[in-house]
């Protein structure tokens, strides 16, 4: 019997020992960037392929789920998203030709010649994981490379790519929690640094007095490209800045493809 | 036994592409409790860094392993106490 029990706790020392030695590694695994990215490049040849199942279980199942709705819920979804799409239809229209415009001066000035962009399925979005990260189904192949900047709708920067991958890569939000950039607020381009707090929102401060109020678009100055929209101004009458809340004018864990603007 | 626990790991890696990162910390838990010395569980938080963070993130992208050792240290102590 006591050997027995001898044998059991040396037994659960070694099970110990092996768990210290695993952590141990695993922790300099994913703090050495070399290996964290040939580690992560072997599991990147299975995840495009499972998430793209993943993508058409979740659609069958909506479809399925859709049959259970009430039709008075369903005509009701359809009078709202029509309008919404009719809204859309006319902003849309505004900004093709405020998109000519800019074009047609870009020419005047000799800078004519947009950048290139490649188009990414996003396999993987921040409400899968406990980061800001998505995973996109384009990699080094299709002429990605580090740091790339990645948009949405042709217009809204959301952020950069962080690992890249032969056929996929990670990108890195600037709404990542700890993310910090230099932005610039509403019509008078006040500058100022824009701190992520996740999901597509951003903190960020501006002297008392500021112009600025709740719809301003926020900017990045790389690219001239829209980082979000204001949606709260706080201020407190003991401090000397304003607390800026803002964030992007979609919702970034329903965001389906992206594009990432590649170096010529 | 060593099948039951090898289909659990089976889900869990199932759990680990299809759902979201909370719901492999639950059954991690969950694994800790029912097998003894679930050692996957950190493997499975490894796993979970390398899928969906970077190393130039808050937290230095190690979330997932130190979330499932402290999962299971706690649920390991927390197995003890009910024993006992």
């Amino acid at each position: 019997m006591k050997m027995m029990r001898l044998r059991d706790n040396s037994l659960l020392r070694g099970k110990n020992l092996a768990l210290i030695i695993f952590v141990a590694i695993s922790i300099f695994a994913l703090s050495y960037n070399p290996v964290r990215t040939a580690l992560s490049q072997v599991l990147y040849i299975v995840a495009p392929s499972i998430w793209k199942t993943r993508a058409v279980a979740l659609e069958s199942g909506d479809t399925f789920l859709t049959n259970f709705k009430i039709k008075r819920s369903l005509v009701y979804e359809n009078i709202i998203l029509r309008e919404e799409v009719a809204r859309m239809q006319v902003q849309v229209l505004d900004r093709n030709l405020l998109s000519e415009k800019v074009l047609k001066l870009e020419d005047a000035l000799g800078r004519a010649g947009s950048d290139n962009r490649v188009s990414a399925e996003v396999l993987s979005s921040p409400r899968w994981s406990p980061y800001d990260i998505l995973g996109i189904d384009a990699g080094s192949d299709h002429g990605i490379a580090l740091g790339d900047l990645v948009v949405y709708a042709n217009a809204g920067v959301i952020g950069v790519v962080a690992e890249v991958y032969p056929t996929s890569a990670k990108v890195k939000l600037y709404s990542s929690p700890g993310e910090e950039n230099i932005v610039f607020i509403g019509p008078k381009s006040t500058p100022s640094s824009a701190h992520g707090r996740g999901m597509g929102n951003f903190e960020a401060k501006l002297p008392k007095g500021s112009v600025v109020e709740k719809g301003d678009i926020v900017v990045l100055p790389k690219g001239n490209l829209i980082l979000g929209t204001v949606g709260l101004v706080e201020e407190e009458p003991a401090l000397p800045f304003v607390n800026v809340f803002f964030r992007t004018p979609f919702n970034i864990a329903d965001i389906h493809e992206v594009e990432v603007i590649i170096k010529k | 036994m060593i099948m039951k626990r090898v289909l659990f790991d089976l889900v869990l890696l199932a759990t680990l592409f299809y759902l979201p990162w909370w719901c492999l910390l639950l059954f991690i838990a969950v694994g800790v409790y029912l097998f003894p010395f679930y050692g996957e569980a950190v493997v499975f938080g490894l796993l979970l860094d390398l899928l969906y963070g970077t190393n130039i993130l808050y937290g230095f992208g190690i979330i997932g392993l130190v979330s499932s050792l402290g999962i299971f240290l706690l649920v390991l102590r927390i197995k003890k106490a009910v024993r006992n």
